[in-house]
């Protein structure tokens, strides 16, 4: 869809669309070359014969772990089936998209629920949302504004708003009258002596 | 008859009465002159304290030891520096009248006696002739119907309490037989025969001095009169005469009383937890700075008592140094409270302190000095009286009382926070007339001895630790 | 007094130097005169250059540090209140030596961060700055208890007036819990220092470290520093005092509150704590560890909602404080040598990020992540660097923030396998608010107007996040420069916990021995 059929972009973002630099196909080149080639190259020193000697152990293999040597065993027909579906893949891509674009959409309409599954990558990133993250979003708002803000806040807030209450109704004793005050000193000095002769 | 003992105190009554006839026979206004007098009093007389051996004297009436003499230098300190803030704040006010510094130096006098009294009855003598100076001072603007008001309340109630104290000695006497602090503590010795009698002399004892301290419940005074009456005897009521009447709770109970430590200790302990409760709580509904002095005053009072609720001689060196911190940072946080002035008019009010960093960055961090440590925060001085009398009390197992007075220190702090708050963070409002150059002083020097006490603290500490020995013999 | 007996090669008072030197600054502050620009000015070139000087005397302490010695070096010590057994004693070992540098090597960084914002009252700012700068330091270096104690709550002063005269609209009330409530907890710290002092009969750390304490003191006096430090931390459920304070504070407060001050709670419990106390430490780990997850994942949680930029970071560094909690109560080398990495890579790395937050704050005026928005157009600079500290906060491997979180869970591995796994969720939930953060503030498209004239970094700017890139680069690609500080000094402590550990239980074996013989 990207490189065949006819050009989807308006002529404006055609004019801009040219070859990549050097510095972005030259590396582009090198690492097309590793990946057509590597397999092949480094067959014998990773996987090979010799792995343990190139390995020299960074790689531990426990003692009864034979999968590479299972590796060389595997049926024919199965070493054979990423290549075929490799090819298939192609095929279809080129049935789909260069001989007859319109199946594709055909497709889609047919099979509309599962169409719309698979392009939404089966809703994972709605289910990731609906299980985690919202809860999580839910979660520490209320621990933010219930939790720190009332309740662990609430206590020393609290505390403040008590002492001053409790000051104003202390200073209301205050009222200035001498008579209130000795009566007071009088009290205060009758709990004085009965605390004294409870005491002993 | 050794008159070398009671030298100082003769020195300053002789010098109180020649100020007087001189301040009588001058024509013109010698207020200055008269302080200045009472100033050069005070050194000459805290020489002489220093040079007086330590004996008792007078028939067992009067004794001079290193714990009196601590006490004796203290008040002598305090007076000096109210009478140098009286300077600019009675002059400014109108009632710049000769007798103030007269009438302070008989105060002293009175306070120096009450700190060598070895019998009730000079115990007596001391504290009336103190209460009778500071009755006349608390009333000393005589037009000023608040100041008026001031010294009525202060004396109706003062008597009252010198009634109840006068009532307890003589039960006292009834019950051991004797004035002498030395008798009544072999009359005391056993705890377990004590009568009821002498208990209930002990506690009437205790009222009466505990009025002078403005301690809980005897405190009701204070706020009012504090507020009453004019800047510069409030300033001095907070200092000097919270001492004397301290270090003679400190010989009553220690003296003639100590044998029966166990059962005074818990009253102690029940005044000093409702001292430093309401005068952490009250104070923070305060708005007027003298209010809110009055309270803190009260707060300081119920921690200084935990010294003594100590019981100990920790305890004590505990509260001469609460003492000391307290009498310094007192009379700073006067001198700032006495340079508020508008337009001539002195002001009273937390808010009129609003942006004063702004206006008078000096003042400013002079009384946040003086508010952090009357909040106890180091590295100021007192943060190191606070940390004395706890010790002593975590010394003496008195974990509940330490707990509680930690904690009141923080609701307390509050207030102080809240004083530095509205002179750092607020809006600035109008900039306060010049200070004077004595105000200035006071504030600079006790400034500077509350910040710095920390580096310098060893003479002091121990000058304490000695007089507390000396109390214990 | 006696003359100093200092036991350094030199025989030189460098932590007195240290300590002090910015008070110097102070006076030449007070001292300046003029109109208000020239002092302004003035002020701020005085207070650079003597934090400057300080960090260069202090990089002796880096030089001149014995990395085998696992005690107290550049000792000091002159007597104070010698019949009280009160003594001015300073000096540093491996805990301490890396908080001092790294209270040196912030304070001309949030000398220079104030630079042109804080325009108001710049020379009694300064002064605030370098009395903390004093405090600091001397409560790092202080080896008695009771002038700890002092520097301790002395840096309350100054920081009170930081947040409460330079702070935000809610300052007077941020700055006022600030006080109060860290208060509270010391006062109780100050009944436990005074029952030790009793049994000790002196203030002197190295003297309490020796003195036994009985089991059922130890309970009591575990819970006193608890108070105390747990607040300093700050711990849930104590913390909210913190995201108050650095919201109010300004720029520069808030990087030194979470660079240093939040510090002062971890480096408590290893002072102190641990070592003075073994038995109540291992008898507290479990409820240690327990607040400790709570408020990674608590407050992890609790940044996801947040709407402020400064309240997420701040929510953040309680969560990257339990991580440190858990690691200092694991009781082993690997477990508090992470927690120590990870104070220090914190220290770096949220003060990073409160300086980031600081250049967009003084450019618009805001702090509200949804005002933000596609700044990586305008901003490639600061976009790099702000990626770069919020991959240290995430603890991406290659950032300081990584070595920490890895040790401390090492640590916790060895203790419990649950621990570990409820410890990592810090680190996941930390990657989802920290990248969900940088999305919306720096990816997306430019919507606002007033954003798209907004300016890269200044190179004042650069010069204040360079030394922090380097640190948080050093920090993670190299740790053992760091860890080689503390390694002998964290090892001899784990060392003398195990033996206090094993000659206690075979107390309670004799005890019960007798008991049953008794019987």
């Amino acid at each position: 869809m990207t490189f065949h059929g006819a050009a989807r972009a308006d002529h404006h973002t055609m004019e801009h669309v040219h070859e990549s630099p050097a510095s972005m196909w030259g590396p582009l080149v090198a690492l097309s070359v590793g990946a057509v080639f590597s397999g092949w190259l480094l067959h014998a020193l990773f996987i090979g014969d010799n792995n343990a000697a190139y390995w020299q152990g960074a790689i531990f293999t426990g003692p009864t772990n034979h999968v590479l040597e299972k590796i060389e065993h595997t049926p024919l027909l199965i070493g054979l089936l990423p290549t075929a579906t490799g090819v298939l893949g192609f095929a279809l891509a080129f049935w789909f998209y260069i001989l007859s674009p319109a199946i594709p959409a055909r497709l889609a309409s047919r099979f509309g629920p599962i169409y719309r599954f698979v392009l939404n990558k089966w809703y994972f990133d709605e289910l990731y949302d609906f299980l985690f993250v919202r809860p999580a979003i839910w979660l520490s708002r209320e621990l933010w504004k219930v939790g720190d803000e009332q309740i662990i806040d609430g206590v020393p807030n609290g505390l403040a708003s008590l002492a001053e209450g409790g000051s104003v109704q202390v200073v209301r004793i205050q009222t200035g009258s001498i008579a209130v005050y000795a009566f007071t000193m009088l009290i205060g000095l009758v709990v004085m002596v009965s605390l004294f002769l409870i005491a002993r | 008859m050794n008159f070398a003992l009671a030298l100082p105190e003769i020195f300053l009554a002789l010098c109180a009465m020649g100020i007087l006839v001189a301040g009588v026979l001058q024509k013109t206004d010698s207020t200055v002159m008269c302080t200045m007098a009472a100033l050069a009093a005070c050194a000459i007389t805290a020489v002489l304290v220093v040079g007086v051996p330590a004996a008792t004297g007078y028939s067992g009436l009067f004794i001079t030891d290193a714990f009196a003499r601590y006490a004796k230098l203290l008040i002598l300190a305090g007076t000096a520096l109210c009478a140098i803030l009286s300077l600019d704040y009675n002059d400014r006010q109108g009632i710049n009248r000769f007798e103030f510094p007269v009438l302070m130096l008989l105060s002293s006098v009175g306070m120096m006696v009450m700190a060598s009294a070895d019998n009730l009855m000079t115990l007596y003598m001391g504290l009336e002739l103190q209460s009778l100076a500071i009755y006349v001072l608390a009333a000393f603007a005589r037009d000023d119907i608040r100041s008026s008001e001031a010294g009525l309340k202060y004396f109706v109630l003062s008597a009252l309490a010198s009634g109840l104290l006068l009532y307890g000695i003589s039960l006292t006497y009834g019950f051991s037989g004797s004035m002498d602090f030395g008798h009544i503590a072999q009359a005391a010795a056993n705890p377990v025969s004590t009568s009821t009698g002498l208990i209930v002399g002990i506690a009437f004892i205790i009222t009466g001095l505990a009025f002078k301290l403005s301690a809980v419940p005897f405190h009701m005074w204070t706020p009012d009169v504090y507020e009453g009456a004019p800047t510069s005897v409030t300033a001095l009521m907070s200092t000097a005469p919270k001492v004397a009447p301290f270090v003679v709770l400190l010989r009553v109970m220690f003296g003639p009383f100590g044998h029966v430590a166990v059962q005074w200790q818990l009253i102690i302990v029940f005044v000093s937890i409702a001292s430093m409760l309401l005068g952490s709580f009250a104070a923070i509904a305060q708005t007027n700075i003298k209010r809110l002095m009055a309270y803190s005053s009260i707060g300081h009072m119920g921690y200084a008592l935990i010294g003594l609720a100590a019981g100990t001689e920790t305890g004590v060196r505990g509260v001469l140094v609460y003492l000391l911190t307290y009498v310094v940072m007192s009379a700073g946080a006067f001198a700032c409270i006495i340079a508020m002035r508008r337009r001539g008019l002195a002001i009273e009010k937390i808010s009129d302190l609003g942006g004063l960093a702004r206006n008078d960055l000096t003042l400013a961090v002079l009384m946040a000095i003086f508010m952090f440590s009357m909040a106890g925060i180091p590295p100021m001085a007192g943060f190191f009286g606070k940390l004395l009398v706890f010790q002593a009390a975590i010394d003496a197992g008195m974990y509940t009382l330490a707990i509680i007075g930690v904690l009141t220190s923080v609701v307390g702090c509050f207030y102080y926070l809240r004083v530095i708050k509205v002179m750092f963070f607020d809006p600035a409002e109008a900039p306060f007339d010049a200070r004077s150059g004595a105000l200035s002083f006071v504030a600079l020097a006790t400034g500077a001895f509350t910040f710095a006490f920390m580096v310098f603290a060893a003479p002091f500490v121990g000058a304490a630790t000695h007089a507390a020995k000396a109390l214990f013999g | 007094m006696n003359p100093v007996t200092a036991s350094d090669a030199a025989g030189f008072p460098v932590l007195s130097l240290v300590t002090f030197l910015p008070l110097v600054g102070v006076v030449l502050l007070a001292t300046l005169r003029g109109e208000e620009g020239a002092v302004a000015q003035n002020a701020r070139w005085t207070a650079l250059w003597t934090s400057l000087i300080t960090f260069g005397v202090s990089l002796v302490l880096w030089t001149g540090f014995d990395l085998h010695e696992p005690g107290y070096q550049f000792v000091e010590s002159v007597d104070w209140l010698p019949a009280l057994g009160i003594g001015y004693r300073m000096g540093v070992d491996g805990i301490s030596v890396l908080f001092v540098l790294l209270a040196t090597a912030l304070t001309p960084i949030c000398i220079l961060a104030s630079w042109d914002s804080v325009k108001m009252r710049v020379r009694e700012y300064m002064a605030a700055f370098l009395i903390l700068e004093t405090m600091m330091v001397g409560m790092f270096s202080a080896t008695d208890f009771l002038l700890f104690y002092m520097f301790f709550e002395g840096v309350l002063i100054p920081m009170y007036l930081i947040i409460g005269i330079w702070g935000g609209p809610r300052r007077v009330y941020a700055s006022i819990k600030f006080f109060l409530y860290t208060f509270a907890g010391s006062v109780l710290m100050l009944l436990a220092l005074l029952a030790m002092w009793r049994q000790a009969g002196t203030t002197d750390i190295a003297v309490l470290l020796k003195t036994p304490f009985s089991a059922e003191m130890q309970f009591w006096l575990f819970l006193a520093f608890l108070a105390s430090f747990a607040v300093k931390v700050p711990m849930w459920p104590v913390h909210t005092w913190l995201p108050d304070a650095h919201v109010e504070a300004p720029t520069a407060g808030s990087v030194i509150l979470a660079g240093v001050l939040l510090k002062m709670g971890g480096y408590g419990f290893l002072r102190f704590s641990v070592p003075m106390l073994p038995i109540a430490a291992a008898q507290f780990a479990p409820v240690m560890f327990a607040l400790g997850v709570i408020a990674v994942i608590y407050t992890s949680l609790v940044a996801l909602a947040q709407q402020d930029m400064k309240k997420l970071i701040a929510y953040s560094s309680i969560a990257h404080m339990g991580v440190v909690v858990i690691g200092i109560f694991t009781l082993n080398i690997q477990g508090i040598d992470g927690a120590l990495f990870q104070m220090i890579s914190h220290g770096v790395v949220s003060a990073a990020l409160f300086l980031c937050v600081g250049v967009i704050y003084d450019r618009m005026h805001t702090r509200e992540i949804s005002r933000y928005g596609g700044l990586g157009d305008r901003m490639p600079a600061y976009a790099f660097v702000f990626m770069l500290f919020t991959m240290g906060s995430i603890g991406l491997p290659g950032t300081s923030g990584f070595v920490g979180e890895f040790l401390v869970l090492v640590g916790a591995l060895r203790v419990n396998f649950w621990l570990a796994l409820l410890g990592s969720f810090g680190m996941i939930l930390g990657a989802a608010y920290m990248l969900y953060l940088y999305r919306r503030i720096i990816f997306g498209r430019i919507t606002r107007a007033d954003l798209k004239s907004i300016l890269d970094l200044s190179p004042r700017e650069i010069t204040i996040f360079a030394p922090l890139v380097v640190l948080t680069l050093w920090l993670g690609i190299y740790p053992s420069s760091f860890t080689s500080f503390f390694e002998s000094s964290v090892g001899a402590m784990v060392q003398s916990h195990d033996q206090a550990m094993i000659l206690a239980h075979h107390a309670t074996r004799i005890a019960r021995a007798t008991l049953s013989i008794a019987r």
